[in-house]
């Protein structure tokens, strides 16, 4: 069983058994992290492929500070928005799908849903399927989705946002927003389809 | 409205899993070694290309600059013509080598050798008793002093008679030095 400094030195020197441990040792929870930011399994497969060569590259950067599984995770996301910026074009500031939906009137009444509790109580009684939930997040365009994930399954913060997609702070917080209304919408209409339970 | 944010991020981070197992692992793997496997060989190559592409630049470098440092030397030393050294006539030494080799020209002060004068060019000998306004340069080559110690070297024991003759002075021959020709 090899110790995480005994990976990272066996790596460093560029030794196959190591590397082949920290592989087996990381893939699962890194094809999750790739799942996350790219929807399609064979180019998130791609995704994983590029980040473990990656980080086998440039392991030499990494100076200690920090969890070595946190500045892995770095390495997946900068590749996954680089993977972004390469093959297609990030819309950060409108939601593709937002643009053939009529206007809400939780937008119109700045962007305070209606009946909050009412909504949060059908939502969390409908017991959606975790597939339905990850379809429901998939279906986010790609800015949306991008945000959405760093701030909630990375913790990153606003600030750190901005900068790793060169946008403004408000931008990100108004992606994130934007975000959850969609998704929270959304599962209110699986819900209004399944059992029309809120008029 | 925070409250209704933090159940919609509880609800999808308990609905995403942290650890997704494929069964293409090994495929994957197998494809990452060979990928290391030739950057590794390809950053090899690239260290070991700049170190032989540095190393001939280098040569190429020093070899041009020493070809050229050679050249201007060779452009600017003498003809392989040793000038005849001129005794003064106080010295009175002069050694016979030096004499043999003696071609000079020199056209500055008179320095004349009685040791240079028995190689004198018969040319040179008869254009200075033509010509005696240009013989400067001959007149040098000429330089056959009559003093007895500079005869013994150059003459080797013959008794030269020389008849005296004087030439024209000019601003680099000095009125004390007197070309003697044989007639």
């Amino acid at each position: 069983m090899w110790t995480e400094d005994e990976l990272i030195d066996g790596c460093l020197k560029f030794r196959q058994d190591a590397q082949k441990a920290l592989y087996e040792k990381y893939a699962g929870v890194f094809r999750a992290v790739c799942r996350r930011y790219i929807t399609d399994p064979h180019s998130a497969e791609d995704l994983l492929h590029d980040c473990f060569i990656k980080i086998f590259m440039n392991i030499k950067k990494y100076n200690g500070t920090g969890s070595f599984e946190g500045w892995m995770k770095k390495v997946i996301i900068n590749t996954a928005v680089d993977h972004f910026r390469e093959n297609k074009t990030i819309s950060l500031n409108f939601g593709i799908d937002e643009a053939d939906e009529p206007a809400d009137e939780d937008t119109e009444n700045n962007g305070q849903p209606e009946e909050t509790d009412k909504v949060k109580a059908a939502i969390l009684s409908a017991e959606f399927t975790k597939e339905e939930i990850i379809e429901t997040v998939n279906r986010l365009p790609d800015g949306f989705r991008i945000v959405f994930n760093m701030y909630v399954f990375e913790n990153y913060q606003h600030k750190e946002i901005a900068e790793k997609l060169n946008i403004e702070v408000s931008t990100s917080k108004s992606q994130l927003s934007r975000a959850r209304k969609l998704i929270q919408k959304r599962l209110l209409e699986m819900c209004k389809n399944r059992v029309g339970m809120i008029s | 409205m925070k409250t209704e944010e933090n159940y919609l991020d509880k609800l999808v981070l308990n609905a995403f899993p942290d650890n997704i197992a494929s069964e293409r692992n090994v495929t994957l793997w197998n494809g990452i070694r060979k990928t290391l496997r030739f950057k590794k060989f390809f950053k090899l190559s690239l260290n070991t290309f700049n170190v032989y592409y540095s190393a001939i630049i280098l040569t190429a470098v020093v070899s041009t600059s020493v070809y050229y440092i050679c050249k201007d030397a060779g452009n600017s030393s003498p003809t392989g013509n040793i000038n005849c050294q001129q005794q003064p006539a106080a010295e009175n030494n002069v050694a016979p080598d030096q004499a043999q080799s003696a071609n000079s020209e020199r056209a500055g002060e008179a320095q004349i050798s009685p040791v240079c004068g028995q190689n004198m060019n018969k040319a040179a000998r008869e254009n200075a008793v033509k010509e005696p306004s240009t013989v400067t340069k001959d007149a040098i080559d000429l330089n056959i002093v009559d003093k007895e110690p500079l005869l013994d070297n150059a003459s080797k024991a013959k008794k030269v008679k020389v008849v005296k003759k004087q030439l024209v002075i000019t601003d680099t021959i000095r009125k004390k030095d007197t070309v003697i020709i044989r007639k």
